[in-house]
């Protein structure tokens, strides 16, 4: 979901490109930092190299701030860059590595289930989880670009740089394969934790 | 019937993408396969709840950014203790006419950023508190958006403070000059304006405060809802405004308010209540009219009036002559320059008495009494 409101992030752009407004400048890294971190890791697997992107993108983000009121939705633009800077860094990886990008597999993020919720669910989102982490990286980032982001089918196509309709089919197969993995559950009355992660 | 249509409609219905078509289409397929009915709930409750995920150190990675850029070269100019000063002409628009662009060349803004940090005297804990200031130089204004969607219309000649505490518990800013707010509603945060000697406290309303230092007097203008104003001095005193209303308190004359068990006497300054007065079939009130450009004036003296004039058109009026002030004004100017505003006066002026005559240099404008200016300069 968007931490910032899209009218706060039209002003901030003000701020930063008017009067090189630091305080806004700062606002707008820690608003984007979180959802943007997340985005690229899913990209290229790296912690480090994902917090060198986020940086480099700002700093891009700095430097133009004079035209930087002229940019009509930057979290798109934040997200369009973002995608960029990672796969540049992908290749580069590959050609020294010979890696195949297709190959990698997400690392498994466990989250701590939330005590204030029941363990079914918790298990059960945690299953979720694990299917989105399954899916194939493009499904899994229309799926994550969607939700998680908050982002419109259009302007998530316009971050992956493919059609609305490919946006459209590849969230229909994660919300099919999840709601599979959530049906296995059904007339289980305890809760299933050995076997997953 | 094709599968992964059902799964696309699902997805639009949860992205919100979906048209009422499609919506339609989806309730026609569920009534027919009642067993869709537990995935889609279950997947709406996914859908809902944000996945759980460590919360990201933003501030710490934006510290290590910085360090980052300063030493990749990247000169952000210095956060830690000085303003920074940024001064930009309002681009003209190609179409303007020579009026207006007289006008914007007047309407420099000046904003000033302030970072200062307040240690306070804790030795153990440095407690840095970053402040935020917006100051708009005469001739210029501006509006701002405070982070709870408060916004705030800054007219000239006037600064805004207010820190990083600001929606932590209250909503706190310092005024000096003239501002009108549309403050958003909020109960449990009161938003707390400090100006001049008193305290204005809101919960959600929309008024104009115009405390300028150096005038004499402060006014609260209340547009909507209700405002209370309290005096640091005295305590007990509080005056709760209604729609309409406007508050001006005389910071030059105070009354001695002796209390009851005459313990301690405290001053307070003298304070009026009067109505807001609408004009035209717009209602338009005086007090809010510099956010359409027009600046009102009800028999005003003509040193307020120059005041006013200075702030509108970012120029320096000198008088020689004081006597000059004791002539009354009324009427508004808009889309006036300082040269047609200043003749029109001067018509006025001449029916009258008085009688003056001006010259401009520059952004500096010099007025006096015609019969005894005439001898050290000569009229335009």
């Amino acid at each position: 979901m968007p931490s910032i409101a899209a009218s706060r992030i039209k002003y901030l752009q003000t701020r930063i490109s008017r009067f090189n407004d630091q305080l806004a400048y700062k606002e707008l890294f820690t608003g984007f930092y979180s959802s943007l971190i997340q985005f690229v890791t899913g990209i290229i697997k790296s912690r480090q190299s994902a917090e060198e992107i986020v940086s480099d993108l700002f700093m891009k983000i700095w430097e133009k701030r004079e035209t930087l009121e002229e940019i009509q939705n930057l979290r798109v633009y934040c997200f369009v860059s973002a995608r960029h800077l990672s796969i540049n860094q992908l290749e580069k990886q590959k050609r020294q590595h010979h890696a195949d990008i297709e190959d990698y597999k997400t690392k498994l993020i466990h989250p701590a289930p939330d005590p204030e919720e029941c363990m079914i669910s918790a298990e059960m989102m945690r299953r979720i989880h694990n299917v989105v982490e399954e899916l194939p990286p493009r499904c899994k980032l229309s799926f994550k670009l969607v939700k998680e982001y908050g982002f419109k089918y259009r302007e998530a196509a316009e971050i992956l740089q493919v059609s609305e309709k490919t946006i459209e089919n590849q969230l229909a197969i994660a919300l099919k394969k999840i709601s599979n993995s959530i049906h296995f559950d059904i007339g289980r009355s305890i809760p299933v934790i050995a076997g997953y992660h | 019937m094709d599968n992964d249509h059902i799964w696309n409609l699902i997805a639009k219905k949860l992205a919100g993408e979906a048209s009422s078509g499609e919506l339609k289409e989806l309730e026609t397929i569920l009534r027919r396969d009642p067993d869709l009915h537990y995935s889609l709930e279950a997947l709406h409750d996914m859908w809902k709840k944000k996945s759980e995920q460590k919360p990201e150190q933003s501030e710490i990675a934006f510290q290590k950014h910085m360090d980052r850029m300063y030493s990749k070269g990247i000169d952000m100019g210095s956060m830690e203790n000085s303003l920074s000063i940024d001064e930009f002409p309002e681009t003209p628009h190609r179409f303007m006419n020579w009026k207006t662009l007289a006008f914007t060349i007047a309407g420099f803004f000046l904003i000033t950023l302030g970072y200062y940090f307040y240690s306070y005297h804790n030795p153990s804990v440095v407690f840095q508190k970053p402040v935020w200031e917006v100051v708009t130089r005469n001739g210029s204004k501006t509006n701002l958006l405070l982070p709870d969607g408060t916004t705030v219309w800054l007219n000239a000649g006037s600064s805004l403070t207010y820190d990083s505490l600001y929606g932590n518990k209250l909503r706190e800013v310092t005024l000096s000059g003239e501002a009108y707010f549309d403050v958003v509603k909020n109960p449990n945060k009161p938003f707390i304006i400090h100006t001049g000697k008193i305290n204005i406290k809101v919960l959600g309303t929309v008024f104009n405060i115009k405390s300028y230092p150096g005038e004499k007097t402060i006014e609260a203008s209340l547009i909507r809802g209700s405002i209370e104003v309290t005096f640091p001095s005295l305590s007990a005193k509080k005056i709760i405004l209604k729609p309409n209303q406007k508050l001006i308190i005389d910071k030059t004359e105070t009354i001695s308010n002796v209390s009851i068990n005459k313990v301690a006497t405290a001053q307070i300054p003298f304070i009026s209540i009067q109505h807001l007065i609408r004009y035209g079939s717009d209602s338009a009130i005086e007090e809010t009219g510099w956010m359409q450009n027009r600046l009102y004036f009800n028999d005003m003296s003509f040193e307020e009036l120059l005041k006013n004039m200075e702030r509108k058109y970012g120029v320096s009026f000198h008088v020689a002559d004081s006597s000059l002030d004791t002539i009354h004004f009324t009427g508004s100017f808009k889309d006036e320059t300082v040269t047609q505003a200043l003749d029109a006066l001067r018509l006025t002026a001449e029916k009258s008495i008085a009688d003056f005559i001006y010259e401009i240099k520059g952004n500096q404008v010099f007025i006096y009494n015609s019969i005894k200016g005439v001898q050290s300069i000569q009229p335009k």
